[in-house]
């Protein structure tokens, strides 16, 4: 029956009810958007005027540095200038960007028509936007960070940076990685359930793998920084002294978690560029990707490798040479899956009949750069070598040749490639030749001559340095070199405003790819596919230019619109047959409110206004509750045909569907945080100064109590999802229990701690019982939930999706409470132990 | 542990876990060794625990791969089945090089001295 009607179907009558349903509105209906294609043009687009404005901030370091003794800028303006040149280009520019371009990209390679969470898209984006707003302010402002990129303590703390500077960036970077949070766990669901279908676990593109990869480095990755910022900063306004070594604390803890997230930051960057080079190379060098399963193998263990190397930025700070075998061995290791990748790109290579096109070019000079790059990272991961060149201009050098290499080549190479996908216009590249020999050059010279003052002694971040040092003619030449590269980037600018205005209108596939983003008009519409494909190859070996009209004329699965709704399919992971319809949320402006509302809570926090936090935190909590009100289906149906036959359940009766493992995840990166939290408190136990301290007397009766009742909601959740006579009792049992263990860890935290300005075990111990306290408090919010949707007579028996997600966040919270009371009781005996 | 993509990192899995349990052991023993002659930095006690802690992780991995050569995840006669035991074995050899390498240092290094 369904294939009688799709295959009847009106094409243009098909194009026309899908994008009504799927379509962006104009005018102020803009800022409800959630199609992924307009999230992923406002991330990039957004991140390339903040690469425009740290690139002017780069061009002023290079200014001051030309000439000895220069008083083009003071001390104090080039701290403020060179801190937000590497926060805008490390967490406004690089991060971004791939994050948007995987957003456009992901649901067109994988088959699909949006991803999984269109909503949490676009709050991302917004929690980036205006993330990024309140550092760009701060600058215009003139109270721009000012202690480096990696704000180390205790030159960010409050003793030496007493202004709003530090909070700017603390503040502004943690409200920023939301967006990161939110897009790994989106990227990650997305590739894992949101596929066409028969795109089994190896029919993937390879972009996808890198992805995975990726959004699951961000997921362990960012928490450590986020713990670390939100300690420094209670460390700021409360005098919490977890960096002081006075008060027992550590300015090494905040080292230690800062380059836990800094250094996967290197790969999470470079990952996603890799990705793109992995696709496009291939079809310039007209055949496949050699060595597809070794890549993949390299990729998975690259990302593990990556995280055990971040004392490689720490090895002068004094740690015992066993200790600094571990971290030199990782760092030299990592170069092998680096180096399979490389030779796999170059056998590809190697048995094409490459195209040199404009994308080929800067394929190349990704491959002269990074390598180069990583040969002098090669050389700072051993030991002696990095005690000589440590915190001089060679590392500026080598972290240069990296990044730049590593991302900024390819991401020209990438746009050059899919900006025809996304104006469907060819360009007319009478610039491009000159634009990337500007750049290539300008980089070179900037860039290689400072591994030559680095070895000359010249340390970083100085803002002036004295003429007889012999270090001026090889600034004077890197500074040449910098401006020669900021006209070729703007000759960049200037090819593709000419490309939007003039390019050459192409019918589809003008590069002759086999991967499925061809395989629809473009520029794409906002439904990317007319109807879902099946595929039967990899889905880097396809013909679009065959599939792509079967789609458009609705032959594939969902290929008539129903109820209005925006319908995609949903996979099983490993296999990638179809099991569950996914009905996404359509346009709607909460995640705009709730990303404002998120922005007042980070503005008050700024400006001490801590009253009213409690008025934003409640305007989150109703914003997110918005959310879940207008979820679900109004229509509640068995099972739904999908076209050729074939029925699968809507995915809030499926047995995995996509919000669930979206809350696994999330309960990761949670966990993550708080591993850290726990071994940031063991760290200082073990290394800081003026320990044990004074007095530690905790109400373990009470904490015991709490620890048993958290362990009560789970019960409650239990009973309420078993028995339907149950629910009411049950989750009322729930939010009662949350309710009252949250009451005892506060009333312990405030109430009979000494107090946490003391000394830092003290203040890490009320930590600890403030995160136990939080998380009963948003078990009570959940469970609350529950409550009402069984007074309101929620069919439970059906539509368990919301206690399944509910039951995960109540296991974890009671898992943290036991955790909780457990690490208290054991710090108390350590503390005793120890004492004198 | 049957989904085939934890399956396939599971040798790295337990690579993390002993690079954090070999260092916090190593670190926390260091800090305390002044205190306590037993694991003072000149004896063999802790070296011995790190040496332990070493062999008994690279025997994990070790037992891991035979695990995976032997789960029925990856041993059924499909397509994805064998791309799965083919990545599955290059990252659990990978694994077991890099259990191998990072922690060598452990027989014949310094321990505490900086």
């Amino acid at each position: 029956m369904i294939e009688k009607i799709t295959s009847e179907h009106n094409p243009i009558a098909l194009h026309r009810a899908l994008e009504r349903i799927w379509g962006t509105r104009p005018g102020w209906g803009r800022l409800a958007a959630v199609n992924h294609n307009v999230i992923g043009v406002r991330f990039m687009l957004t991140a390339l005027v903040f690469f425009a404005i740290g690139g002017i901030l780069a061009m002023l370091i290079r200014t001051q540095l030309a000439s000895a003794e220069s008083v083009f800028m003071d001390a104090k303006t080039y701290a403020q200038v060179f801190t937000m040149h590497g926060s805008i280009m490390m967490f406004l520019f690089a991060i971004p960007f791939f994050e948007g371009m995987a957003i456009y990209l992901l649901p067109k390679l994988l088959g699909s028509r949006d991803l999984a969470f269109p909503r949490l898209g676009a709050y991302g984006y917004w929690c980036y936007l205006f993330g990024g707003l309140i550092l760009i302010g701060a600058l215009i402002g003139g109270v721009a960070p000012d202690s480096g990129w990696f704000m180390y303590t205790p030159l960010s703390s409050s003793v030496y940076a007493p202004g709003i500077n530090s909070d700017v960036w603390l503040l502004g970077i943690t409200f920023v990685e939301i967006s990161a949070l939110s897009a790994a766990v989106e990227i990650i669901v997305t590739i894992m359930k949101i596929r066409a279908a028969g795109m089994s676990i190896d029919r993937i593109p390879i972009f996808a793998w890198y992805m995975l990869v990726v959004a699951t480095m961000m997921l362990v990755g960012f928490p450590p920084l986020i713990l670390g910022s939100i300690l420094l900063e209670v460390e700021r306004a409360f005098d919490l002294p977890f960096f002081d070594p006075t008060r027992g604390g550590d300015p090494l803890l905040w080292q230690h978690l800062f380059w836990l997230f800094g250094h996967p930051e290197v790969y999470i960057i470079f990952l996603p560029a890799a990705g793109a080079i992995s696709t496009i190379l291939p079809v310039l060098a007209g055949t496949p990707l050699a060595g597809y399963r070794m890549i993949v193998a390299a990729i998975v263990s690259m990302a593990f490798l990556s995280f055990g190397l971040w004392v490689h930025h720490m090895y002068t700070v004094g740690i015992p040479h066993v200790a600094l075998s571990f971290f030199s061995a990782a760092s030299a290791l990592v170069a092998v899956p680096t180096a399979i990748q490389i030779f796999a790109w170059l056998a590809t290579i190697a048995q094409g009949r490459p195209r040199f096109s404009i994308p080929m070019l800067h394929i190349f000079g990704f491959f002269f750069v990074f390598v180069i790059g990583g040969l002098t990272g090669v050389m700072l991961a051993m030991v002696p070598f990095d005690w000589q060149a440590h915190d001089t201009h060679f590392v500026v050098a080598h972290l240069h040749y990296v990044l730049v290499g590593g991302f900024v080549f390819p991401m020209l190479a990438m746009a050059y490639y899919w900006v025809p996908h996304l104006s469907g216009k060819q360009p007319v590249q009478h610039l491009s030749h000159a634009a990337f020999w500007m750049v290539f050059i300008g980089f070179n010279v900037t860039f290689f001559f400072m591994h030559l003052t680095g070895l000359l002694g010249m340390p970083r971040r100085i803002f002036e340095y004295p003429a007889d040092f012999g270090w001026e003619t090889l600034n004077f030449i890197s500074s040449m070199g910098s401006f020669l590269m900021a006209m070729g980037f703007a000759l960049v600018a200037l090819d593709f405003i000419l490309l939007f205005k003039f390019g050459r209108p192409f019918r589809r596939n003008p590069w002759r790819a086999g991967t499925l983003e061809w395989a629809m008009p473009t520029p794409p519409p906002s439904y990317n596919f007319a109807s879902i494909a099946r595929i039967d190859n990899r889905a880097d070996l396809l013909d679009p230019d065959k599939i792509g009209p079967r789609l458009a004329a609705g032959r594939g699965y969902l290929g008539i619109p129903r109820h209005d709704r925006m319908e995609v399919l949903g996979v099983d992971p490993v296999s990638g047959e179809p099991d569950q319809i996914v009905e996404l949320p359509r346009q709607t402006y909460l995640p705009l409110w709730t990303a404002l509302a998120t922005g007042a809570f980070f503005l008050l926090m700024l400006f001490k206004l801590y009253w009213f936090i409690p008025v934003a935190l409640a305007a989150v909590i109703v914003c997110f509750w918005g959310w879940t009100v207008r979820d679900g289906s109004p229509i509640d149906e068995g099972v739904v045909p999908i076209g050729h036959g074939v029925k699968v359940p809507v995915h809030i009766r499926a047995p995995v569907p996509p919000s669930h493992l979206a809350m696994v995840l999330t309960l990761v990166a949670n966990a993550t945080l708080y591993i850290s939290l726990l071994f940031g408190c063991l760290f200082l136990w073990v290394s800081a100064p003026n320990w044990p301290p004074k007095d530690v007397s905790l109400d373990m009766p009470l904490l015991m109590l709490a620890a048993v009742v958290s362990i009560l909601a789970c019960v409650g959740n239990r009973l309420a999802s078993r028995k339907m006579t149950r629910a009411l009792a049950g989750n009322a049992l729930a939010f009662c229990a949350h309710l009252l263990s949250a009451a005892l860890f506060l009333w312990v935290a405030l109430l009979t701690l000494p107090a946490p300005s003391g000394h830092a075990a003290i203040a890490s111990l009320f930590v600890i019982l403030i995160y136990a306290a939080l998380h009963g408090t948003i078990g009570a919010i959940f469970a609350a939930h529950a409550l009402w949707r069984t007074l309101r007579g929620h069919d439970e028996a059906v539509r368990m999706l919301d206690l399944k997600i509910g039951r995960l966040w109540h296991d974890y919270s009671a898992a943290a409470g036991v955790c909780a009371v457990g690490f208290c009781l054991n710090l108390q005996s350590l503390i005793t132990g120890s004492a004198p | 542990m049957r989904h085939p993509l934890l399956l396939m990192v599971l040798g790295f899995l337990v690579w993390s876990g002993a690079f954090l349990g070999i260092y916090f052991t190593q670190a926390t023993a260091c800090s305390i060794a002044t205190e306590n002659q037993f694991l003072h930095p000149s004896g063999w006690v802790l070296r011995l625990v790190l040496i332990g802690l070493f062999l008994a992780s690279a025997l994990m991995v070790i037992a891991i791969y035979r695990l995976q050569r032997r789960s029925s995840a990856l041993s059924s006669a499909t397509r994805t089945s064998d791309f799965m035991k083919g990545v599955t074995t290059y990252v659990s050899v990978a694994a077991l090089f890099s259990t191998a390498f990072c922690f060598i240092g452990v027989f014949w290094l310094t321990l505490c001295a900086l």
